[in-house]
């Protein structure tokens, strides 16, 4: 009875720490994406305003006025803006670019004449004009291209509070203005998010305002000064800068870059993920055009003609690209394939376009002198069978792709692109694709092959029974019942794709452009991750950023990959019916 | 059914013989997987014309083997060797020359599991006529309807032919794959069990469809019951362990078998 | 049956299967082609096999390189000494048994959570919608990136954790970080989650796969549902498990790229061993095989003879995975081999 009691009491404690252990790991998995979540979160807050409570009596109005924040419209300002040049203005008179060490003077006829405070924003690269409408537009220096050469300005964005404005103060590092308009009251305007303004009402009316701190901003109403505690982020609150094209300082048009170390301390970090997903998506795609077909046809001949045992023996056979880790691949892309890209394109082409004729061709051929490659309808032994064919082929296809270029005018295949004005990296996307497509064929054969695999045999074997041939009992029967499976192997392989790093951090070169061109370089969103995260300040917008590509990557593949789940479910579902 | 069937591409017709003329002649038929190299040992066989031939014998005797050598379905099997002819007609259907699409139209076969295609009813009938070249939606229509009358199905199914035909029951089922393999027009049906998953009234509606097709072609049947043999065969041939024991009209086999073995099995001592 | 009246008559040449011929000729060639493919697939495979074995063999045997050294001087150099060969690059030894120490430590987290998660799953829990909605999950995140499991490791592990365990234990050598950076410790936790859906995915299959009436009969005899599920259920799955372990072994081997980001490094300071215990130093940076082939591929200037050093460790890779494959394949063989192959038809 005791040793029963004991027995139970062993298996309701085993039992608990099964379960509990499983829910642990369950709930690891989910935490897994909260916690990225929440390491994120902060890059995607908006901007806040709050006042400090501390309240202070020190008026110095005077160290206020040396610093020149404090802007008197009709005695003029003056802005340092770039190596000899400054910019001054008066309001109701044209502005003028002034050379220090020259005297020369320049009128700059872009930028408003009638204004009533104006302010330096962010680091040396803009200007903040308001005028008595309210309405504050922001302007960027451009640097001169010639040496000498006075710069320009161009607006960026414009923006329009609706309150006469009293003064204004440019955030120190960012393109952000506070300002304080009459009657009393404190907006912070953001040139990058010009949607969300933070307005703050004062108790009396302001006469003035500077930015103690890029977080602390001072403002002084009456004989009482007031300070409030700003807190933003490198984007600001919008999310689109993110994505969209940003109208960066210093830049001429809005843009996509993804610079978030910049070369100098002066420039703000431009963080642009597109040219990364666009990378991202990039080369995967060009590694689903070179992966996929090939997959498709190898998984259609193993899963569907070939009998049960043959099967078992040759899916190890095609495993075996498995054993290749993609830092493998990565370092014989880079040694073997790079430094002869061209011939192996020319080579690559040929077989694309040959290949298929040349096998058709010579397994015609083989059937009609009455080399029977295969004795009957039995289909197992075909991959064996044609290894000299097939090298045959290949070995042509490549020879004949590589004579053809030799012959093109120029006597190569560079330089006949180089006369169409095309040139090609010696890291580009198509080098990318051909490795990576290599990377994901085990994984789209093995899903698509179990896929067409699960379909019952009996089904093509009726077809047979009615006279059909192996191929129409595939194509009318197997396929319509396989391809959701096939098509869910290939959304596989496109995460796959996606979410490979090292293939992509050893060959794409990592040049974040949007360039649809194949024949140049990409910089993926794993790439990115696995050489910026490492160097990135914890709790930095460049951290956080990451954090959000990381995200980003994470759900992408997560969705296709659910989405490939369920259309491999739904048609379980079905084909057991049948 | 009497109309000129054409065997591969312009063979001549064989003769319209009497009533037990041969179908098939098998002779010295001998074959080998790779994992059984002696599945059927020597078989000489001639099946008569229009009439039910039953074959019978125990699990794993090589009776559905020697059933599928007779389409050639046995190809689909890893490393199958044939040794012998099978006369069909003139023709040899072991010849590697034998073009094995036109000889499965003209000999169809039903499986042990009814397996329609997961398509509508319709479709299913009318997948044979259009891989046969068939091309006038008129005609399609007009053999869909001959072949599920044919089969005994035209009635339950002809309010719903767009139906899936996996909403069918088993035993209607059944019937579709007959009516699929009948809408060609086959000279020979092979049956392999083809009542073996169904209930005792659908088994009986099949066995009613076999003695109406019989007059107007072939069949040939495996099956592992001795009461649907008997019941429905004119002629039955007993394997064993992958020879043809005994072969002869049923009622002969089953009352005054010639052989020990034959005898044994009919009589239940094993099997 | 139907009247003969009835009866639409076809004519010869309507039965003469027009179009059978070029579907036969089709036939051939979509077979043929699809075929190619797998000899295609095989081909390149075995391709970039030889080529590494060639490039390697050409380097050991042949005179390119460290003049007038023999193959096994050569080798003896590539194995454990490393910065003889002068090119900048360091040894397979101490990277192997980085890599070894990793994957230690990576099974003793994995193991008892994958195979207790698996146990949940398919023993414990009650099949539902959400427990279908966990398996499901689970399956798709073994198709997550490696490189999100190494950022969430950078964030969760090494900032997180890590940050806060040098507050409590490490605070006088702070603003230096002991645990607060990347390190073995936080390498073998990111495997360990990256290879979680694997082992559980591995695990669970076998599970699935084993016979109903196994448990059935375990508890017609007596047995409590902790011991069918220990006893009978778990030891009759032991393949699953190591299939499943063994893929995570492969796959900790050859993933670089969360280690980019958890811990490894070109030169580790010593070995990640130590005679006093746990025996492993766990907040150490360590080598690894694959971490060292990338960082000498794209950090190092590379003379001529380095392309035979970078294929021979490419070389040892791929064999170390193939043979874990192989291992993992005749696991799986073993359980799945219990199921009768079905009858075609």
């Amino acid at each position: 009875m005791l040793a029963a009691k004991n027995r139970n009491l062993r298996s309701i404690l085993a039992g608990l720490i099964v379960r509990l252990a499983g829910l642990a790991v369950i709930c690891a998995l989910i935490g897994m994406f909260v916690q990225m979540v929440s390491v994120a979160y902060p890059i995607l807050a908006p901007s806040t305003l709050a006042p400090l409570t501390s309240s202070l009596d020190d008026f110095r109005s005077g160290q206020l006025l040396e610093e020149g924040y404090a802007l008197d419209a009709t005695r003029g300002v003056s802005f340092s803006v770039a190596g000899d040049w400054s910019l001054e203005g008066k309001s109701g008179e044209p502005w003028f670019w002034v050379n220090s060490l020259t005297g020369f003077r320049i009128e700059n006829t872009d930028l408003p004449t009638r204004w009533t405070a104006a302010s330096a924003v962010g680091i040396n690269r803009g200007v903040a004009i308001a005028n008595a409408d309210g309405l504050i537009s922001h302007h960027h220096f451009l640097a001169s291209t010639l040496p000498g050469d006075a710069p320009s300005s161009a607006r960026a964005e414009q923006i329009d509070i609706s309150l006469s404005v009293v003064s204004m103060a440019g955030h120190p590092r960012l393109a952000v203005a506070a300002v304080v308009s009459s009657p009393s009251t404190l907006t912070i305007v953001d040139f990058r998010n010009p949607q969300a303004q933070l307005t703050y009402p004062l108790a009396d009316d302001a006469s003035g305002l500077y930015w103690e701190s890029p977080t602390k901003l001072r403002v002084f109403a009456g004989s009482i000064a007031e300070d409030f505690q700003f807190t933003t982020t490198d984007i600001g609150g919008a999310w689109s800068r993110l994505i969209n094209p940003v109208h960066y300082e210093g830049y001429s048009a809005p843009n996509y870059l993804w610079l978030p170390l910049p070369a100098s301390e002066e420039a703000e970090p431009k963080y642009s993920i597109a040219p990364l997903l666009f990378g991202t998506l990039k080369a995967a795609s060009l590694a689903l055009l070179i992966g996929a077909p090939v997959s498709l046809g190898a998984a259609i001949y193993v899963g569907f003609f070939m009998s049960q045992a043959q099967r078992g023996r040759i899916r190890p056979a095609i495993d075996m690209l498995t054993a290749f880790p993609t830092v493998v691949l990565g370092a014989i892309g880079l040694f073997w394939i790079a430094p002869v890209f061209e011939t192996v394109l020319a080579a690559l082409l040929g077989v694309v376009i040959l290949f298929p004729v040349l096998i058709t061709l010579g397994v015609f051929a083989m059937r009609g002198v009455g080399l029977r490659i295969v004795r009957l309808d039995a289909l197992d032994d075909w991959p064996l069978k044609l290894i000299p064919l097939v090298s045959v082929v290949l070995a042509t296809s490549a020879w004949a792709g590589m004579s053809v270029a030799a012959s093109l005018p120029g006597g190569s295949l560079n330089a006949y692109l180089q006369q169409h004005g095309i040139t090609i990296a010696y890291f580009n996307s198509l080098l990318v694709g051909l490795i990576l497509g290599l990377a994901i064929t085990p994984t789209i054969f093995s899903v698509a092959e179990e896929a067409i695999h699960s379909v019952p045999k009996n089904l093509a074997a009726g077809a047979l029974a009615l006279g059909s041939t192996p191929w129409q009992s595939y194509r009318d029967i197997v396929l319509p019942l396989a391809l959701p499976g096939m098509i869910a192997a290939v959304m596989i392989g496109f995460g796959r794709a996606a979410g490979e790093t090292m293939i992509l951090l050893m060959l794409s070169g990592n040049t974040g452009i949007i360039d649809m061109s194949v024949f140049e370089g990409l910089r993926s969103v794993s790439a990115s991750l696995a050489l910026e995260l490492p160097e990135a300040p914890k709790n930095s917008s460049h951290y956080y950023v990451l954090f959000v590509m990381g995200l980003m990557l994470f759900g992408v593949t997560f969705v296709v990959n659910t989405l490939a789940e369920l259309i491999k479910d739904s048609v379980r579902a079905k084909t057991r019916g049948g | 059914m009497t109309e000129d069937v054409a065997v591969n591409e312009g063979r001549s017709e064989p003769e319209e013989g009497t009533r037990n003329s041969p179908a098939i002649k098998i002779t010295d038929l001998s074959l080998g997987y790779r994992d059984n190299p002696e599945a059927l040992i020597d078989i000489s066989l001639a099946i008569p014309e229009r009439s039910v031939t039953a074959i019978i014998g125990a699990s794993g005797c090589g009776k559905s083997t020697l059933l599928r050598c007779l389409n050639r379905m046995n190809d689909l099997i890893d490393g199958v060797n044939y040794e012998g002819q099978i006369l069909f007609g003139s023709e040899n259907i072991l010849s590697p020359r034998t073009n094995v699409t036109a000889l499965r139209r003209q000999i169809g076969m039903v499986f042990q599991k009814p397996n329609p295609f997961p398509k509508s009813i319709f479709e299913n009938v009318a997948y044979g006529l259009k891989l046969s070249g068939i091309k006038s939606r008129r005609i399609i229509e007009e053999l869909v309807e001959q072949a599920l009358r044919s089969a005994a199905l035209w009635d339950e199914v002809k309010d719903r032919l767009d139906d899936s035909a996996l909403k069918l029951s088993q035993g209607q089922q059944q019937r579709l794959v007959i009516a699929r393999a009948i809408a060609l027009e086959p000279k020979v049906l092979l049956l392999d069990e083809p009542a073996s998953s169904l209930d005792p009234i659908s088994t009986l509606r099949i066995e009613e469809l076999i003695y109406e097709l019989k007059h107007s072609l072939t069949i040939i049947i495996v099956t592992h019951n001795m009461q649907q043999a008997a019941r429905v065969s004119d002629f039955t041939a007993f394997m064993n362990g992958g020879r043809l024991i005994e072969f002869g009209p049923t009622e002969d086999v089953f009352t005054f078998p010639k052989s020990r073995e034959t005898e044994d099995y009919i009589t239940g001592r094993y099997g | 049956m139907v009247a003969d009246s009835e009866k639409i008559v076809l004519s010869g040449t309507q039965r003469q299967l027009t179009g059978s011929r070029r579907e036969r000729l089709r036939s051939l060639a979509m077979i043929g082609l699809s075929a190619s493919m797998v000899t295609s697939i095989i081909l390149v495979a075995s391709g970039l096999f030889l080529l590494l074995l060639t490039s390697s063999l050409s380097w050991l045997l042949g005179h390119v390189g460290t003049e007038n050294a023999t193959w096994s001087e050569k080798l003896y150099q590539l194995i454990f000494t490393g910065t003889e060969l002068g090119y900048g690059v360091s040894a397979i030894f101490p990277a192997v048994l980085g890599t070894l120490a990793l994957v230690i430590l990576m099974t003793a987290f994995v193991a008892p959570l994958g195979v207790a998660t698996a146990l949940y799953l398919t023993e414990y829990a009650r099949p539902t919608w959400y427990t279908k909605l966990i398996r499901i999950s689970i399956t798709n995140l073994a198709g997550v990136p490696a490189i999100i499991y190494g950022v969430f490791g950078l964030g969760f592990f090494v900032y997180g954790i890590g940050g806060q365990v040098d507050q409590l234990f490490f605070g006088d050598q702070l603003p230096n970080p002991t645990f607060g950076t990347p390190g073995l410790l936080w390498a073998a936790l990111t495997m360990a989650l990256l290879n979680l859906p694997v082992v559980i995915v591995a695990v669970t299959e076998g599970l699935d796969a084993l016979p109903g009436d196994l448990r059935e009969a375990s508890v017609a005899l007596g047995a409590t549902h902790g011991e069918t599920v220990f006893k009978a259920v778990l030891p009759a799955a032991m393949p699953s498990v190591f299939t499943g372990l063994i893929l995570a072994t492969a796959r900790a081997a050859g993933e670089v790229a969360p280690l980019l980001l958890v811990g490894a490094v070109k030169f580790a300071p010593a070995l990640p061993f130590s005679d006093r215990l746990p025996f492993i130093e766990l907040e150490q940076k360590f080598m690894h095989v694959g971490f060292q082939l990338f960082d000498a591929v794209l950090f190092n200037r590379i003379g001529p003879g380095d392309v035979g050093w970078i294929a021979s460790v490419a070389l040892i890779l791929v064999l170390l995975i193939s043979i874990l494959n192989l291992f993992a394949i005749a696991f799986r063989a073993v359980i799945l081999g219990r199921q009768e192959p079905a009858n075609p038809f």
